[in-house]
């Protein structure tokens, strides 16, 4: 097995991308990774697409057919990879897999979404298909309201009031306004959210216990990464970053089967795995990308990630160790929540920020001294669940 | 469409509850399933009043919850009221609710019992 490197990222605007279709947005993606490596696009030999709504929002299915003929990638292999909200992550998973095993040298994932064709209440329904279609998805539910399901049993289990969702929601808000790829470019306030009579209209309610500053947007968006040997880098004029390791893992498709619905098992699981890959231990962690589609899942992901004990990121909040200043900092992209959350991308956009930050090339946004870093990609509520460990240098 | 809800299904070699029906056990591997009927009534474990429905949904809001049944069965289905509380005693009726593209959609309507 060898040791894979990510030698170039890339990615578009999230947000509302009128002008451009799925496919624009997944070339623009690609060939900023393209451009970022410097390589040239023949070396290119096999290409992975993580999309999730492609067939169902964009009526276009066979992505990767159609991507390698518009970029110019043809005759490379290429697959469409849809796992969900996770479909970014396994993209990587598999792109790594085809480099650590000596079948390909250079791959190129990408993931995008182009969720704003429809409307808000066709988008709702079109994420709540991953949900199970019997004995969930008839009832109405959508996915904020499982993970308002959810909520309501951690915070009775851990005690974590709506203060402290609102503080990771005003952290990950402060993260975007660094980052210019972000689709929320808004600073917020405790007062204009939680502690004013204001706050019942600007944050109304969405699924109790969350409201509309619990949850991440409705966006477009493309995400890319170019992985090579670890061996080659050197080809190019690049820092390695590697892969150190990944993991996933899954659980049942419906929440209300699982022993303890508060147990994340899928994210305890999928870290473990991508610790033990990359030999290290949740402790050697400088800083992570979590699926912070809501804000409960950041403090869920960190928890379950093995970061901080169960009710243990309570202390997080309330100390500021998470912000970008601080000693752990979570989500200094913003998150899913500011970033954008355009499915099939943000396993992807999570790889391409930890790899700026590794580089040192995050501006505004960048985290001091940081080496190892995680992600947690999400898939269906907790079902499935892809985790990477990234690491500047071997 | 057949939709596979309405019956819940006891391992006949570990006996694991399972719903809705899957044809291999998760925890023993059996294929091997007796039909587990349902109580009338079960105890609220968790629940989400939930604002800006899916697609095909005109209601303003819906409570949804998930329900433990007295024999262990857990399932979700559409609460009647928004006031409720985890640990609640609910009475589970199997209803008509909905329909989806012209057909009929059965399932569970949960309400507390007073
Ligand atoms: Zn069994």
């Amino acid at each position: 097995m060898r040791n894979v490197a990510i030698i170039g990222v890339g990615m578009t605007d999230f947000g509302r991308l009128e002008d451009d279709t799925l496919m624009d947005i997944l070339s623009s993606a690609s060939l900023h990774a393209i451009d970022d490596a410097g390589i040239d696009p023949k070396l290119i030999e096999l290409v992975y697409v993580a999309n999730m709504g492609g067939g169902i929002l964009n009526h276009r299915t066979a992505i990767a057919s159609g991507l390698v003929d518009n970029i110019g990638l043809i005759p490379a292999a290429a697959d469409t990879i849809e796992n969900g909200p996770a479909s970014g992550g396994s993209a990587i998973k598999n792109g790594v897999m085809a480099v650590a095993s000596g079948y390909y040298d250079f791959v190129l994932v990408v993931g995008g979404e182009k969720m704003r064709d429809v409307s808000g209440w066709r988008a709702t329904d079109f994420v709540a298909t991953l949900t199970h279609p019997d004995a969930e998805y008839i009832y109405g539910i959508t996915l904020p309201g499982m993970a308002g399901m959810f909520a309501n049993l951690y915070m009775e289990k851990y005690g974590y009031t709506r203060r402290h969702l609102a503080e990771v929601a005003i952290k990950n808000h402060k993260n975007a306004l660094m980052n210019p790829y972000a689709h929320v470019q808004m600073d917020i306030a405790m007062k204009g959210i939680l502690d004013s009579p204001d706050a019942a209209i600007n944050n109304s309610p969405l699924a109790e216990p969350l409201h509309l500053f619990d949850s991440c947007p409705v966006s477009d968006g493309g995400a890319a990464i170019i992985l090579c040997p670890e061996d080659r880098v050197k080809e190019f004029n690049k820092p390695v970053i590697c892969v150190a390791g990944f993991g996933q893992a899954t659980d049942t498709l419906t929440l209300a089967e699982r022993d303890d619905p508060t147990d994340l098992k899928a994210v305890t699981l999928a870290c473990e795995q991508a610790y033990k890959r990359a030999g290290i231990t949740s402790k050697d962690i400088d800083f992570a990308e979590l699926h912070d589609a809501f804000t409960i899942l950041e403090i869920a992901e960190a928890e379950h990630a093995g970061l901080y004990k169960k009710g243990g990121y309570k202390k997080a909040i309330e100390s500021g160790e998470n912000k970008i200043t601080g000693s752990l900092p979570i989500n200094p992209s913003g998150g899913l929540k500011s970033r954008g959350h355009p499915v099939g991308a943000t396993g992807v956009a999570q790889a391409v920020e930890v790899t700026w930050q590794l580089r040192g090339e995050a501006g505004e946004r960048q985290v001091k001294n940081a080496r190892t870093a995680l992600t947690v990609n999400f898939g269906g509520f907790g079902n499935n669940v892809v985790a990477l460990v990234l690491r500047r240098g071997k | 469409m057949k939709r596979k809800n309405d019956k819940a299904y006891k391992c006949k070699k570990c006996g694991r509850v399972t719903y809705p029906e899957r044809v291999v056990c998760l925890k023993c591997g059996s294929r091997e399933f007796t039909v587990l009927p349902f109580t009338n009534e079960c105890t609220l474990l968790t629940f989400s009043q939930i604002f800006q429905l899916p697609w095909g949904i005109n209601d303003r809001y819906l409570t949804i919850g998930v329900c433990q049944f007295d024999n262990g069965i857990k399932a979700m289905g559409r609460i009647t009221i928004p006031e409720v509380k985890n640990g609640m005693r609910m009475k589970a009726n199997w209803k008509l609710f909905r329909q989806i593209a012209g057909e009929d959609v059965w399932g569970w309507v949960f309400e507390p019992i007073k």
